[in-house]
């Protein structure tokens, strides 16, 4: 009978332990498992300032800041070997760096990721230099010496056209050879737009970059994205995360949650590669979807967050149904997501009294399994108000015969012509 | 004796108390019947129809080994996963099958008493209290404890034939806050513990409702052959809604609700009894989900038409333990192990494996004792448990058993 009045044992010390818990707590990612999405948040905030090792501050700014006393996750910023800073901007067009320290310091930046017909300044506010681009690549180096107290700001600026172009595709994971080819393809896109009239600006790559979460898989990637002839903006996927003590992904490619304002379309980055996004994220979206003053409102994220009877949504269904109520609340006009792969388009995803059109687009390369081989990029064409136009472009794998025909079952609508 | 020493003999006394409490008593009779050379080879006694249950596990084994693998290779075949794809579920149910079989065969090998039915061997208590415990480790954020409450009663309506009709409640003890770690934006701290400002705040309800209904199948029915001594089968269906309700306080002005309603009209399983202790359930079918949300400022619930929910699925394996001797005691004290798998991430809670996320649901281990007076109509039964899983955790239950209605 002894055995008999232990029994409540084991549940009482597990109350115990619980009540005992929140005496153990600590702050947010304090321990630093990048695994975990409040831990990206942290991390991509952290990379997007630098104190130089010359004691000169570099800090990432929303494009339309004035002041550097704070600083937004818009970007990239490491100082290399050479005492290079470089920087990346994450956001397509416009982008904005304040630069403070003591005077007399030099510093050497190295801008990456910048279109090559951007408008590019440096300087003192009102006494601010153009600085030309480097033979239409995306790199500019700008060399700087601080004169006095007063923030010297690099900013970044685009002509926006009446039509123009994004693309966006995900998963390039086992075949970076074929996400290779697609980024060579963006020049004959590119060119096409030019001709059409309407320019391509971007190409915004919805998570998976790597297989394994490996620094080499971020590298290669990274070369390659230097010979597009357009910016690329990037959100993680679930194997660019896990089991990442290290920050990986936020040192090689930055910020995953922000607003990015391509002309008259507002790009809602949202890192969801732990299966969910972070809370605080969660409470910044309403924020961060408003569509105030833009026509057109794209979120872009790894994983659906409609799951389309696939069992292949987010970990968190419950947030999910929250992010899809906020994307209805606000007029989303696509939600864009990789993560499976294959394309599918779904045109009627039922959220209260509105119906959301979602894309999947898992074709930059990862395995397809057994199925009709679709590798490409989903191009969205920008018009008028509520104007927003999607197709598949296919960049076919060499030896492909059965090119821009649609699969039984998984009807694709495939773009007319680059 | 040290005082952990203690507390160590006493889980293990908890684990093997058939064998440590059955010396206090007189031996059990033969459990073989007559003219049995060995209890294995037997059937079980006093279980109509007779069982194997070395026999019905393997079957189970490989049955739910074949799921397991033929789903693997249905997502392998398509590297992803398509509507209404059951791989997932194969993998899920399956394996809980699998696992089950190979757990149960061990205490199967090693309980004293054989394999016979265990008397009032826990189930679903009339009412029950559950409680998931709160706290978060991080400083500044909170994480109310959880409380749920659930009613099953249980109508016997004939020999093959019951109805288990259950309405459930569940909720958060208050908000559940998360902060903001952007070390540069300023705003009113959470609490004195940390700088960092909140950046939401949350309340959630969960309501459901349902009824079960099981026919105990004859063992041979008309174009259906199934392998002898194979074990005692039940049909079931169980129709449910469930509605959640979850209001979000961001840190704007723009407070939302959202009401998340999943029904599943259409879901039918089975149970197999593989041995009068041992039973492997599993239950499948489509679900249509509705999304409605207010407006900030409004009240007033958008509501509009449903859209494909998937498939949901759910696998469990129970392993019934006695820990008194029949009829000998004043208390009896039975319990059981539960092994789960439930392929629904609507709670939030899924099992990952490295960069395999949100593909499968949670994985539930749990311990049930139910405790009843000699002669008494109720007892009591307490469950403890937890679920191996993203989001997931332990929770305790408190249970009172009523009678089951009977015609």
């Amino acid at each position: 009978m002894s055995t008999l009045r232990s029994l409540p044992l084991p549940a009482g010390a597990a109350l115990a332990l619980a009540a005992a818990l929140p005496g153990c707590s600590s702050p947010e990612c304090a321990w630093g498992d990048y695994e975990e999405a409040e831990c990206r948040v942290v991390a991509e905030n952290h990379y997007a300032r630098l104190l130089t090792s010359n004691a000169v501050e570099v800090r990432f700014q929303h494009p339309l800041e004035t002041t550097s006393a704070s600083w937004h996750a818009l970007g990239l910023l490491q100082e290399n070997q050479s005492g290079i800073v470089e920087a990346r901007p994450a956001t397509l067009m416009d982008f904005a760096i304040s630069i403070d320290g003591p005077a007399g310091a030099t510093l050497t930046i190295e801008l990456e990721n910048v279109a090559p017909d951007a408008t590019v300044s440096v300087g003192v506010v009102g006494d601010e230099v153009d600085v030309p681009d480097v033979g239409g690549t995306l790199r500019r180096t700008i060399a700087i010496t601080l004169a006095d107290e007063e923030t010297v700001w690099i900013r970044g600026t685009r002509d926006c056209p009446d039509r123009y172009r994004l693309v966006t595709a995900g998963d390039i994971q086992t075949n970076p050879l074929q996400f290779e080819r697609i980024v060579e393809d963006l020049h004959a896109q590119a060119a096409a737009g030019e001709v059409a009239g309407e320019p391509l600006l971007g190409f915004f790559i919805l998570g998976d970059l790597s297989e394994s979460t490996e620094i080499e898989e971020f590298q290669r990637i990274r070369q390659m994205l230097e010979s597009s002839p357009i910016p690329v903006s990037v959100v993680p996927g679930n194997h660019d995360i896990f089991g990442d003590e290290a920050a990986i992904y936020s040192r090689w490619f930055g910020p995953g949650n922000y607003t990015d304002t391509v002309c008259r379309t507002k790009l809602v980055h949202l890192d969801n590669a732990s299966g969910h996004i972070a809370e605080s994220v969660e409470g910044r979206l309403p924020q961060m979807l408003d569509p105030t003053g833009i026509d057109h409102l794209i979120p872009a994220m790894h994983i659906p967050p409609h799951e389309d009877g696939t069992s292949q949504g987010m970990r968190d269904q419950g947030q999910a149904t929250y992010m899809l109520a906020e994307f209805a609340r606000n007029g989303v006009d696509r939600i864009m997501t990789g993560h499976v792969h294959y394309w599918r388009e779904n045109a009627d995803v039922r959220v209260g009294d509105v119906s959301l059109h979602q894309i999947i687009t898992g074709t930059a390369g990862g395995n397809q399994g057994s199925g009709h081989l679709r590798f490409g990029v989903t191009r969205l064409v920008f018009g008028g108000p509520d104007e927003v136009e999607s197709c598949f472009h296919e960049v076919p794998v060499p030896g492909t015969t059965d090119v821009d025909h649609g699969d039984v079952g998984n009807p694709i609508d495939f773009c007319d012509g680059p | 004796m040290p005082r952990r020493l203690c507390v160590v003999l006493a889980c293990l006394a908890l684990l093997t108390p058939a064998a440590s409490t059955a010396q206090e008593y007189a031996p059990d009779p033969d459990l073989r019947p007559p003219d049995c050379p060995s209890i294995g080879r037997c059937c079980v006694r006093d279980t109509e129809p007779c069982v194997h249950p070395g026999l019905a596990r393997a079957l189970l084994a490989g049955t739910t080994a074949a799921f397991t693998l033929g789903g693997f290779m249905g997502f392998e075949a398509g590297d992803s996963l398509g509507p209404m794809h059951p791989w997932a579920q194969m993998m899920g149910v399956g394996g809980i099958g699998l696992i089950g079989a190979g757990v149960g065969t061990i205490l199967g090998l090693v309980s004293p008493r054989g394999e016979v039915r265990v008397v009032d061997r826990p189930g679903r208590p009339l009412f029950r209290l559950t409680v998931r415990p709160g706290g978060s480790s991080v400083l500044g954020e909170s994480a109310p404890y959880g409380l749920g409450l659930r009613l099953d009663p249980d109508f016997v309506l004939s020999d093959v034939f019951s109805v288990q009709p259950s309405i459930g409640v569940s909720f958060r003890l208050g908000r559940s806050s998360d902060v903001d770690p952007r070390p540069q934006v300023q705003g009113t701290p959470a609490d004195d513990t940390t700088t960092f400002a909140t950046a939401s705040t949350r309340e959630s309800v969960k309501v459901s409702a349902g009824v079960e209904m099981s026919w105990r199948l004859p063992y041979t029915s008309p174009g259906l052959r199934r392998p002898a001594y194979a074990g005692l089968v039940e049909f079931k269906y169980r129709p449910g809604i469930d509605v959640r309700v979850r209001t979000l306080h961001p840190d704007t002005p723009a407070e939302q609700t959202v009401e998340l309603t999943s029904l599943n009209p259409m879901l039918f399983g089975l149970r197999w009894h593989v041995s009068p202790r041992q039973r492997f359930t599993f239950f499948v079918g489509p679900r249509w989900n509705w999304i409605a949300f207010t407006d900030p400022g409004s009240d007033e619930l958008r509501r509009g038409l449903p859209q494909n929910g998937g498939l949901y699925a759910e696998g469990w394996y129970q392993i019934d333990v006695p820990f008194t001797p029949e009829g000998r005691t004043k208390t009896s004290v039975s319990g059981r192990l539960n092994l789960g798998y439930v392929h629904d991430k609507l709670s939030g809670i899924a099992f990952d494996v490295g960069a395999v996320i949100g593909f499968f649901g949670p994985i539930n281990v749990s311990w049930d004792f139910r405790f009843r007076r000699r002669g008494a109509p109720v007892a009591v039964q307490v469950s403890a448990g937890v679920w191996l899983s993203a989001g997931g955790g332990p929770y305790i239950e408190l249970g009172f058993v009523a009678p089951e209605i009977t015609r």
